[in-house]
């Protein structure tokens, strides 16, 4: 039904967007696996930021003291 | 050519499109994220107490979308206070902890009034599960609660909004710059598969909501 697909230089968000799923429905695999390393990475740098920023202190104590300061609880 | 042929050419295109409709489960062929295994950390816990609907960002990144998140947003029907207690307290002994308190009865009230709460793994700020509570007074929610879409990948199985629900629902009611772009996304991956005629029940429903929010 929609075809959506890029006939242009991409310039906007948007388009960039529509590039990137034209390139997953032609590499899906490839594209998942980059996927993967980018998500992974980003999770793995959070934990590591906020252990090292609570070293040798309390997690949930001080992670709560961290949301509560941020209005996110 | 012939219907068999014809049919062969649609399910290869399926395939390379990196998922495929096998018996209306969404099948996709991906290793999973630390994300994914987060999320199905928490529904095989989850699971034994409750039923559920994932929904938003982890829909579109689950997909294909390959952006940052901080939390997944997952629908719970509201329990009854001895199962949330039951649950909260299998989430604690599987090393999750939640955001609003450390016990069950101090954190009971947000769901009792339907607050969102969160709970991340043990010496973990994020991802975070948000644990967003319903009832059928929510006619929206309920609706893609009620008509969940099953996902596969490798072995994780889980539920998710109707693909035309999420979409219409990132553009009208959501609305922001990440939830426009989630919605351009589903629709590109799925375009094979996008009901306009779903689209269009669905768009119905919200906007339905939208307006007894108005009055």
């Amino acid at each position: 039904m929609n075809n959506l697909t890029l006939k242009k230089i991409p310039k906007t968000d948007k388009d960039y967007i529509l590039l990137y799923a034209e390139e997953l429905n032609k590499h899906p695999k490839e594209i998942f696996k980059q996927q993967k390393i980018l998500i992974d990475s980003q999770i793995n740098s959070s934990r590591s930021f906020f252990q090292n920023m609570f070293k040798g202190k309390d997690f949930k104590t001080e992670a709560r003291k961290y949301l509560k300061a941020r209005g996110m609880i | 050519m012939g219907k068999q042929q014809l049919f062969i050419i649609c399910s290869l295109k399926k395939i390379m499109a990196g998922y495929k409709l096998n018996k209306e489960v969404l099948v996709f062929d991906r290793e999973l994220t630390e994300l994914d295994y987060f999320v199905k950390s928490f529904l095989e816990v989850l699971k034994k107490y409750s039923d559920y609907l994932i929904v938003s960002g982890f829909v579109s990144i689950a997909t294909g979308r390959t952006r940052a998140t901080e939390d997944v947003d997952i629908l719970v029907p509201i329990p009854k206070k001895e199962i949330f207690e039951r649950l909260f307290n299998d989430l604690i002994k599987n090393k999750f902890w939640c955001y609003q308190g450390k016990t069950a009865e101090e954190t009971w009230d947000y769901a009792k009034n339907m607050q969102n709460i969160r709970f991340a793994k043990e010496n973990q700020m994020f991802p975070n599960m948000e644990v967003v509570f319903i009832n059928q007074s929510k006619k929206a929610k309920y609706y893609e609660f009620s008509h969940p879409q099953q996902i596969k990948v490798k072995d994780f199985e889980f539920k998710i909004p109707p693909l035309e629900f999420e979409i219409i629902y990132k553009e009208i009611v959501l609305k922001g710059k990440k939830d426009k772009e989630d919605a351009s996304h589903l629709r590109a991956v799925f375009q094979d598969i996008l009901k306009e005629d779903k689209f269009k029940e669905c768009r119905e429903i919200i906007k339905t909501e939208l307006k007894s929010y108005k009055q």
